[in-house]
């Protein structure tokens, strides 16, 4: 090789250990996603996200920045509006009661919990702040019995497809007589004249069909971390208060150190007999409870846009803070709040990570994600990035033995064609 | 017997293999097979989709928009189905439905698949294959002292190893359809020649623009041009009116009114008056086509300019999506290869498409990496936000455009220029053609 011909290899060489040495800054979605629409946000709009790395810093919201301010108004990017990050432990879909409405088929009830059963769950905890262990109860009908209720006089009731928050399928006139057939949630399932099956608030009801039996005691948790005799945390629920087919929280003292850590809970019931017992709820396929565990509210950051930095390239305001820890698989929730001035903030399609829509106060149609990007403080090496894709190409073809062995026979053909047309590299004609 | 018959072939030839055009075959082909099972964009998961739809369901008039070029890709995947195990679940059911397209699970799925490797390997591999026929079929169209250059400005060009290897995109298989109707009218068969332009214009629509050039160039008579825009619009209009009657949609009406890529060729206007624009692209292209009606030129070379002419300005004046760029080059080669010059015009051509690639983000660059894995994808920042923190947006991408554009005009207008001395008239050797089809 020439010392011209060295020096250029010299000199790439060094390029690349250069390079290697570089790191990448991380952040939430590589590209902000296109925007469908614009939303005014007068009070509040929260959009949760996943959030797969550690030590979130910034937050990147696309908005539309007034191009004028009224006569005496204060001047700034984000009117006195604010953002919030918070863990968002609720909507994490990883626990087994991932959908607080759904009562599947193919789950069912584990049958009187009597004294000297002992029902035991183990879990990995996600965030930190554990302060309870929700569950759900079945009463056989202590709370209310069956036949005909009578609706209160003063009020129409409304008629849901689900407890609390289910769609309104009718409304029935006050002081009617109505079929109760069970409750759930504390509402009252009740069979309509056309055969459909709804709920109705309890509250609307003047009189209820009494309860079928009553339970007797108490229930019992006790939390222990994974491996450990000693319980970390102990909580009792009286059942005479519980409503039949209902999510229950035990309720503890709330433990900072939870983030990945693995605990074990037992269940168990005091003071009850056959036929005065309550029972648990879950799932005979996966052999679990039907549970969540439920965490502390904390704020993890908060920040003015007013501080924020406009990007002309993405349209963005960056707001940033102290590096958040820990936020690597969580599910976070970004909540932006409007101040002085209403914020018209944009929303796309495309969600963000974990694909959940956006929950706004002032327009709550909208099933798209907000628009927005996160930057993280964690850096990953760009040699991480060369090895991990050499590694994962690799893997791609030679995973597959028949392509693996394809490739090996179209490579070493090409190549054994390429050293016999080289083998009299002298001789030069013309096909192709 | 079939290997010795290779051997054999192989052992004739061995004296007449030219060492650097085998190298530029192996080279372009290590490159595609190295990138094919690593990267895809979601239009060809979309097209397979909408085939495995067809396949499954019988209902292969569901996406009537592009027939031709999805009764293809339905043809293909029926044949590779059986080499795929367990493919059921990795396609998307809503592939088909206008507005919705394939949704974030189904990709998930789709990467998820065991053999993802094997499966877009063979999913591309017709693009392969049809770039390698392009690349042989522009080596037949130059001089053997100019071979290597055009083989290499074809298979080793960034931009189709980008469009058919990476992307994942068909259209060199319609690229393919109109150097074989040159091929066709070198050989003296002008009307099939016709038909599989017209076949690759029912594909795509850059090759419509090119059908009335090949008429008048490649005319007998003036008679049957006329014959033959009839035929092709008649042919047209009895396909819409059958999907219409199947369908209920008019795939020329869906194109029209739906895609943006008619859009596309009125985007650049000048201001006429108030609310009025004159659309450049047609402007241009209905002066070209009356001036070369008016000329009446004949023979391969100068359709073959001609339409070189009209795909560069195309690409150069509309605001097409990356994968549409590789239209600008397979007719224009024959002519870049014809003084040193032409080669660095492609290399110039190139480098500003590869510079202008990250104007389009994540989805036209790092994005197309998924099946690498999604951790590392995410890893990677936004390309134009790279360049954005060295230079503003505002000014290197309308320069690199503007550079790429006027690149990509030379080039077309090279082509003419060349082909300029033919124009008159027929050339010998194509008054020869024309006499040998009569």
């Amino acid at each position: 090789m020439t010392p011209r011909g060295l020096r250029w290899l010299l000199v790439m060489a060094w390029f690349a250990l250069w390079l290697l040495g570089c790191r990448v800054p991380q952040t939430l979605v590589a590209t902000l996603p296109e925007s469908t629409s614009t939303l005014t946000v007068r009070t509040q709009v929260e959009q949760p996200f996943y959030s797969a790395r550690d030590g979130l810093t910034a937050v990147r919201l696309r908005l539309n920045l007034p191009d004028n301010f009224a006569p005496g108004a204060r001047s700034s990017l984000g009117g006195g509006g604010t953002i919030r990050i918070v863990y968002a432990p609720e909507v994490d879909p990883r626990y087994p009661d991932s959908d607080f409405y759904a009562w599947p088929a193919s789950q069912g009830w584990i049958g009187e919990l009597l004294p000297g059963r002992v029902i035991s769950q183990t879990f990995l905890s996600r965030y930190p702040n554990l302060d309870g262990i929700t569950v759900r109860v079945g009463t056989y009908g202590a709370d209310i019995g069956t036949g005909i209720g009578r609706l209160r006089e003063d009020v129409s009731a409304i008629v849901r497809e689900a407890p609390i928050a289910g769609r309104e399928i009718t409304t029935l006139p006050g002081g009617g007589a109505v079929e109760v057939i069970g409750s759930r949630e504390g509402w009252v399932r009740v069979r309509l004249a056309d055969r459909r099956v709804g709920y109705i608030d309890r509250a609307s009801f003047a009189d209820l069909p009494a309860p079928t039996r009553e339970n007797w005691g108490e229930l019992l948790l006790r939390l222990y971390r994974e491996g450990e005799e000693a319980p970390l945390r102990e909580a009792r629920l009286r059942v005479q208060g519980l409503s039949d087919e209902s999510h229950v929280t035990f309720r503890f003292a709330p433990i900072a150190d939870s983030y990945r850590t693995t605990y074990r809970f037992t269940i168990e019931a005091v003071g009850s007999a056959p036929g005065h017992a309550v029972t648990l709820w879950s799932d005979p396929a996966t052999e679990t409870l039907v549970f969540r565990p439920t965490y502390a509210s904390q704020v993890l950051a908060e920040a003015a846009l007013d501080a924020g930095r406009w990007s002309g390239v993405e349209g963005t305001l960056e707001v940033r803070f102290a590096p958040v820890q820990p936020t690597r698989d969580v599910y976070l929730r970004l909540i932006v709040e409007a101040k002085e001035r209403p914020l018209i903030v944009h929303w796309s399609m495309v969600r963000p990570p974990g694909n959940l829509p956006l929950a706004s106060r002032d327009d709550p149609g909208i099933w798209g994600g907000l628009v927005f990007n996160a930057r993280y403080s964690e850096t990953v090496p760009v040699g991480w990035l060369v090895r991990t894709v050499f590694v994962r190409s690799t893997r791609a073809i030679f995973s597959d033995p028949v392509l693996g062995i394809g490739y090996m026979f179209v490579t070493s053909g090409a190549l054994g064609l390429l050293a016999w047309g080289w083998r009299k590299r002298g001789r030069r004609a013309v096909v192709s | 017997m079939m290997r010795s018959g290779i051997w054999n072939h192989l052992r004739r030839y061995h004296g007449q293999l030219d060492p650097g055009l085998v190298t530029i075959w192996v080279l372009g082909l290590v490159v595609r097979f190295a990138l094919a099972p690593l990267s895809f964009h979601t239009d060809l998961y979309q097209v397979y989709s909408r085939a495995h739809l067809a396949i499954s369901t019988g209902a292969w008039w569901s996406w009537s928009s592009q027939l031709v070029a999805q009764l293809l890709h339905d043809a293909w995947l029926a044949l590779i189905l059986p080499l795929l195990p367990g493919n059921a679940s990795i396609w998307s059911p809503t592939a088909a439905v206008a507005g919705i397209g394939a949704q974030p699970e189904d990709i998930a799925r789709f990467l998820a698949y065991p053999l993802l490797g094997r499966a877009l390997v063979l999913m591309k591999l017709p693009y392969l294959l049809a770039d390698a026929i392009a690349g042989w079929l522009i080596g037949q169209h130059v001089v053997p002292a100019r071979r290597r250059w055009a083989l290499a400005l074809w298979w080793l060009n960034p931009i189709v190893i980008y469009t058919s290897a990476v992307f994942g995109r068909h259209d060199s298989i319609w690229v393919v359809a109109v150097l074989i109707g040159i091929e066709f009218a070198r050989r003296g068969a002008r009307w099939t020649g016709l038909a599989v332009t017209s076949l690759a214009a029912a594909a795509r629509f850059f090759p419509v623009f090119v059908v009335p050039l090949y008429l008048v160039a490649l005319r007998r008579s003036w008679r049957t041009v006329f014959l033959g825009a009839a035929g092709v619009g008649g042919l047209w209009m009895v396909v819409d009116l059958v999907l219409l009657q199947r369908t209920g949609q008019s795939p020329t009406l869906t194109l029209l009114g739906e895609y943006p890529h008619v859009r596309y060729l009125i985007a650049l206007a000048l201001p006429a008056g108030d609310d009025v624009a004159v659309p450049v692209l047609p402007l241009a292209y209905t002066i070209f086509a009356c001036w070369w009606a008016s000329r009446g030129p004949r023979g391969v070379d100068t359709y073959r300019a001609g339409a070189a002419a009209t795909l560069c300005a195309i690409v150069a004046l509309t605001p097409f999506h990356p994968q549409y760029v590789i239209w600008s080059l397979p007719l224009a080669v024959p002519f870049l290869v014809r003084d040193r010059t032409g080669p660095v015009l492609a290399a110039a051509q190139a480098a500003l498409f590869l510079a202008w690639l990250p104007r389009w983000g994540a989805a036209a660059t790092t994005g197309l990496l998924l099946p690498l894995g999604r951790d590392v994808i995410e890893t990677l920042p936004d390309p134009q936000l790279l360049l954005a923190a060295l230079l503003p947006g505002s000014v290197w991408q309308p320069f690199v455009r503007g550079a790429f554009a006027g690149v990509t005009l030379w080039i077309g207008w090279r082509a003419l220029v060349d082909a300029h001395r033919s124009l008159p008239g027929t050339t010998e050797d194509d008054r020869e053609f024309v006499r040998m089809e009569a």
